[in-house]
C-alpha cells in the first residue's frame, strides 16, 4: 500500500467520478484505475461498485474512507507542524536576562531548548531590569526574562513565579542564628545590595520608604556574582530570594518578620513587535519548563 | 514519503536504537538509515538527534512519531474492519421486498441467516416491485426480493419461487369446495385485489385482458395482511400466490383451470455492481433452500 494510492483513493471516493478525479489528481483514468484496483485486491474486497459511468463506494469503502482520511490528516498536520517548526531552523534566539537567571535556570532551559532546537542561534544579553527593558524597547532583543510588571507600558509580560526576598547573610555573621528580623533591625544592619537600576531594588527601597526607614547600604554592586561574595565575606548582609542564594551553602536565609518583600519574575516583550519563531518557540519552552523544573517549586509560592 | 518510510522512522523511534530496529524491521541497518534519512529529508529537519551517544527523537521527531503512528493505527483499523466485511464478522444487508415476502418468508430466511451471522445488520424496506428495483438500482439496497424478471435494465434476477396463482377464497365461501375454476367464471365473482401499482395485480389484469374479460373488483387494498382478513370473512375472493396465503387460516385455494396463471418472484442485484459479502451469502442461503423441491417456505 503506497500513500499516494490511498490519496488517490480518497479523492476517487469524494468526487464519485474517476475521469473527474484522475483530472484533479493530473493522472489518466486508467492509472487512477489500476491503483484503486491493486488497492483493492490488497484490502480484499471492492471499495466502488463502478455502474456505468457511475460510481459509488461499497460498504467497505466507506470504512476505508473513513480510516484512510483520518490517517492521511494525520500525517498533513505532521508535515504543518514541522513546517512551523522550520521557521526556527536557521533563526536566532535574541534573549535577555536578570544576571538571577543566569545562575542556575536559564542555562537549564537554554540547553534543553538547545536539544530540541539545535539549529537555533543563542544570543544572551544579561544585566539589570532597567537594561533589559531598553534592549527590548530598542528591538535588540525579543525576550527578556525580568522582573514583572514590567515598568514601561510598551512591553508586555507573563509572570512566572513569585519568589520572597529574604535576609541573606554568612553563617559567620552576628545575626547568622536568628529565626527571623524586623524590619527596623535591618535598618540599622549594614548591607550590600543590588544597584538601584533594578526592580527588585525598587521594590525593597519603596518597602523602606513605606516604613520611613532607610536602609544603611555600604555597597551596591550591579554584579550579583560578586554580591553573593561579599555576604559570604561575613561582614554585610544582602536581600534576595532563594534563587540567586541557591548553591551558597554558608549563607543563611533569614525571613523578615514584619514585612514579607514578594517579587515577581516573568518572561517580558515588546507588545507591538511580533515575535519571531525562535522567540515563540522559547516562550512556549519556558512556560513548560516554568511548570516542570524542580528548582522552582522549592521557590515558595505567593500566599 | 512512502508508508514504508514511515513505518521504519515509527520503529526507529519507539526503540530508538537502529540496529535493533533494523534487525526487527528485517532490513540492514544502512538500509534503515536511508530511508529515514530520506524522510528527513522531505519533512525538512531531522528526526533524530544523533548527536549523542544515544539515539533520540528531536522536537520535530516526536511530533512526527506521534501523528505517524495515529497514521499507521488508522490503517490498520482499516484492514481490520474490512477483514471482519469479508468474514461476515461485521456489515451490513440491506434489502430491499415486497410485502408479499415480508409476510412469512423473509421473516424466516431473516432468522436463519441471523442465527448464522449474528453480527451483521440487516435493513428490510419493503414496497412494490417498483420501488424495490428503485432501490437495488441506486444502491440504496444491495438485494431486492420482487418479481423476477426485474423491469429495469442493468437488474439481475434469479427466480425463487414460481408460484401459480389460486382462487382464495374462505373455508365459508360458496365457492370453497370446488376443484377448479374456470376464469371466465372468477370474473363474474366479486374480488378483493391488490392495488394497481403492484406487480401481481398487473400481471391479473393482463392475464383477465388476454381472454377478453374484466375482474370484478369490489375491494382495492395495499395491504397484504388486510386482504387476506378481508378474504378469510366470507364475501369476497382473492387471486393470490399459494406462498402468500402461506399459513393464514380459514382460507381455501382453488387452482384455475386451463393454462395455470403464473408469477416468478426471485432476488434482484444490480448488474454491474459487486454483490457485497453479506448478500452473496443472504442470496446462496435462499437459493439453497429453494433448490430442493416443495421448499419448507411455501408449506
Amino acid at each position: 500500500m503506497e500513500l499516494r494510492h490511498i490519496r488517490y483513493f480518497i479523492r476517487a471516493a469524494e468526487v464519485l467520478h474517476f475521469t473527474h478525479a484522475a483530472e484533479s489528481l493530473y493522472i489518466s483514468q486508467p492509472t487512477l484505475s489500476t491503483h484503486v484496483q491493486q488497492l483493492e485486491e490488497e484490502l480484499g474486497l471492492p471499495l466502488f461498485d463502478r455502474i456505468g459511468r457511475k460510481v459509488r463506494l461499497t460498504e467497505a469503502g466507506h470504512v476505508f474512507l473513513d480510516h484512510a482520511r483520518r490517517s492521511i490528516r494525520e500525517l498533513d498536520i505532521a508535515m504543518e507542524e514541522i513546517a512551523d517548526m522550520k521557521g526556527l531552523k536557521s533563526g536566532t534566539l535574541r534573549l535577555a536576562a536578570l544576571l538571577l537567571f543566569g545562575q542556575e535556570i536559564l542555562p537549564l532551559w537554554l540547553a534543553k531548548f538547545n536539544s530540541s532546537y539545535p539549529e537555533i542561534q543563542i544570543v544572551l544579553k544579561t544585566g539589570p531590569s532597567e537594561r533589559l527593558e531598553e534592549e527590548l524597547l530598542s528591538g535588540r532583543v525579543d525576550l527578556a526574562l525580568s522582573f514583572v510588571p514590567a515598568s514601561n507600558p510598551e512591553l508586555d509580560y507573563e509572570k512566572m513565579f513569585t519568589e520572597e526576598v529574604f535576609f541573606v547573610v554568612s553563617e559567620r555573621h552576628p545575626l547568622a542564628e536568628r529565626a527571623e528580623i524586623t524590619f527596623s533591625e535591618l535598618s540599622t544592619t549594614p548591607l550590600a545590595i543590588v544597584s538601584n537600576k533594578t526592580a527588585a531594588r525598587k521594590v525593597i527601597d519603596g518597602i523602606f520608604a513605606d516604613r520611613q526607614l532607610k536602609p544603611k547600604i555600604m555597597v551596591e554592586i550591579d554584579d550579583l556574582q560578586a554580591l553573593l561574595k561579599i555576604a559570604e565575606a561575613g561582614n554585610l548582609g544582602t536581600l534576595l530570594g532563594r534563587l540567586a542564594v541557591r548553591k551558597h551553602e554558608t549563607l543563611r536565609l533569614i525571613p523578615i518578620a514584619d514585612a514579607s518583600i514578594m517579587i515577581d519574575f516573568g518572561i517580558v516583550w515588546h507588545k507591538h513587535v511580533h515575535l519571531s519563531p525562535p522567540a515563540r518557540a522559547f516562550f512556549e519552552h519556558v512556560k513548560r519548563e516554568c511548570c516542570t523544573e524542580p528548582i522552582l517549586s522549592r521557590i515558595p509560592a505567593e500566599s | 514519503m512512502e508508508l514504508r518510510h514511515i513505518r521504519y522512522f515509527v520503529k526507529a523511534a519507539e526503540l530508538l536504537h537502529f540496529t535493533h530496529a533494523a534487525e526487527s524491521l528485517y532490513v540492514s541497518q544502512p538500509t534503515l538509515s536511508t530511508h529515514i534519512h530520506q524522510l528527513e529529508e522531505e519533512v525538512g529537519l531531522p528526526l533524530f538527534d544523533r548527536t549523542q551517544r544515544n539515539v533520540r527523537l528531536t522536537e520535530a521527531g516526536k511530533v512526527f512519531l506521534d501523528r505517524a503512528q495515529q497514521a499507521l493505527l488508522n490503517l490498520d483499523l482499516a484492514k481490520e474492519r474490512i477483514d471482519d466485511l469479508k468474514v461476515l464478522a461485521a456489515g451490513t444487508l440491506r434489502l430491499a421486498a415486497l410485502l408479499t415476502f415480508g409476510q412469512e418468508v423473509l421473516p424466516s430466511w431473516i432468522a436463519t441467516f441471523n442465527a448464522a451471522y449474528p453480527n451483521i445488520r440487516i435493513i428490510v424496506s419493503t414496497g412494490t416491485s417498483d420501488f424495490i428495483e428503485e432501490q437495488v438500482l441506486s444502491g440504496d439496497a444491495d438485494l431486492g426480493l420482487s418479481f423476477v424478471p426485474a423491469t429495469l435494465e442493468n437488474l439481475h434476477g434469479e427466480t425463487l419461487i414460481e408460484e401459480e396463482i389460486f382462487l382464495v377464497v374462505s373455508d365459508n365461501h360458496r365457492l370453497a369446495s370446488r376443484k377448479e375454476i374456470d376464469l371466465s367464471e372468477v370474473s363474474t365473482i366479486p374480488l378483493a385485489l391488490v392495488s394497481k401499482q403492484w406487480t401481481a395485480r398487473r400481471i391479473v389484469d393482463s392475464v383477465f385482458a388476454a381472454q377478453v374479460l374484466a375482474a370484478n373488483v369490489v375491494i382495492e387494498i395495499d395491504d397484504l395482511q388486510a386482504l387476506l382478513q378481508i378474504t378469510s370473512e366470507g364475501n369476497v375472493a382473492a387471486l393470490l400466490a399459494k406462498f402468500v396465503v402461506a399459513n393464514f387460516p380459514k382460507l381455501t385455494l382453488i387452482p384455475i383451470a386451463g393454462k395455470p396463471l403464473n408469477i416468478n418472484y426471485g432476488a434482484v442485484w444490480h448488474g454491474q455492481g459487486h454483490l457485497s459479502p453479506p448478500a452473496q451469502v443472504f442470496l446462496e442461503q435462499i437459493k439453497q433452500q429453494y433448490a430442493k423441491p416443495n421448499s419448507s417456505a411455501t408449506e
